[in-house]
């Protein structure tokens, strides 16, 4: 059952790029946010993917090579970003400092978009993945039919 | 009868040994001819101490946790308590190729065994 090994990396993965496709969406969704529960505008988020060594089931797994050196990605932290405000002079907004500036988040929309594109891909790679698996396995099992 | 000289005693040992037998002959015959027993059979290890039904059972067992956690899942995600389709997805992917697998190996070992039993015919 080493493909089950394959499958368990890949659905790993595609948990990844779920995860940034949700934090990107609340980047978006939050680029103009003024206050936040924490105080200040939103600060954009960015998530720290971490390797974690392949669990399995199967003891034998653990003899074989491949199984040590392959990695399946978690979600470590997510992480804000703590890069200066934009600042917007608008002395009519409720959120405006003493001098008259409010402080925007420091989302820029275009990266954001970018980032949306390379999650989408990677999770349309992993998909690609689970499809070749899955045919191996067939493929597999008509040997000598 | 007389046997010609020199020769041995081929008729002689041919009568004694086709008379009526005893219980006690009847009985060394049996004990060292027995059958096997079925539940040895059934609990045997091979020379090489490999158990084939511990290994099937085994095998049964793990397919039978992929269908049962992919029946989990699903019905989860139904109800809308998981909302991790791509999860979902692979876990029914898991479980329908661990029964295609068993399936395909059962088809197998029954070929094998007609093939044997035509060897016989």
């Amino acid at each position: 059952m080493h493909f089950f090994s394959a499958m368990d990396i890949v659905a790993s993965g595609l948990n990844a790029q779920r995860t940034r496709l949700n934090i990107i969406a609340s980047n978006l969704a939050n680029a103009r946010t003024t206050r936040t529960p924490e105080g200040g505008p939103y600060q954009r988020r960015d998530p720290v993917f971490e390797a974690a060594p392949v669990s399995s089931r199967f003891r034998e797994l653990l003899n074989d090579p491949a199984a040590q050196a392959t990695y399946t990605v978690n979600v470590a932290e997510v992480r804000a970003d703590t890069g200066p405000p934009t600042r917007l002079y608008d002395p009519t907004h409720p959120d405006a400092d003493a001098e008259g500036f409010v402080s925007l988040p420091n989302v820029n929309v275009m990266e954001e978009m970018v980032n949306l594109l390379t999650a989408q891909r990677a999770y349309d790679a992993g998909i690609t993945v689970m499809q070749s698996v899955k045919g191996m396995a067939r493929a597999a099992l008509s040997i000598g039919a | 009868m007389p046997t010609p000289i020199g020769m041995p005693d081929t008729f002689g040992a041919v009568l004694r040994s086709t008379a009526s037998p005893t219980i006690e002959s009847v009985e060394r015959e049996t004990r060292s001819e027995r059958l096997p027993n079925i539940s040895d059979a059934v609990t045997a290890k091979d020379s090489e101490g490999f158990d084939f039904n511990g290994r099937v059972r085994q095998f049964v067992e793990v397919v039978n946790n992929d269908q049962m956690d992919a029946e989990k899942k699903a019905r989860a995600f139904a109800r809308g308590e998981d909302n991790d389709l791509h999860g979902t997805m692979i876990a029914l992917q898991k479980a329908d190729i661990s029964l295609r697998l068993i399936s395909t190996v059962k088809n197998r070992l029954i070929e094998a065994y007609r093939e044997i039993q035509r060897m016989g015919a």
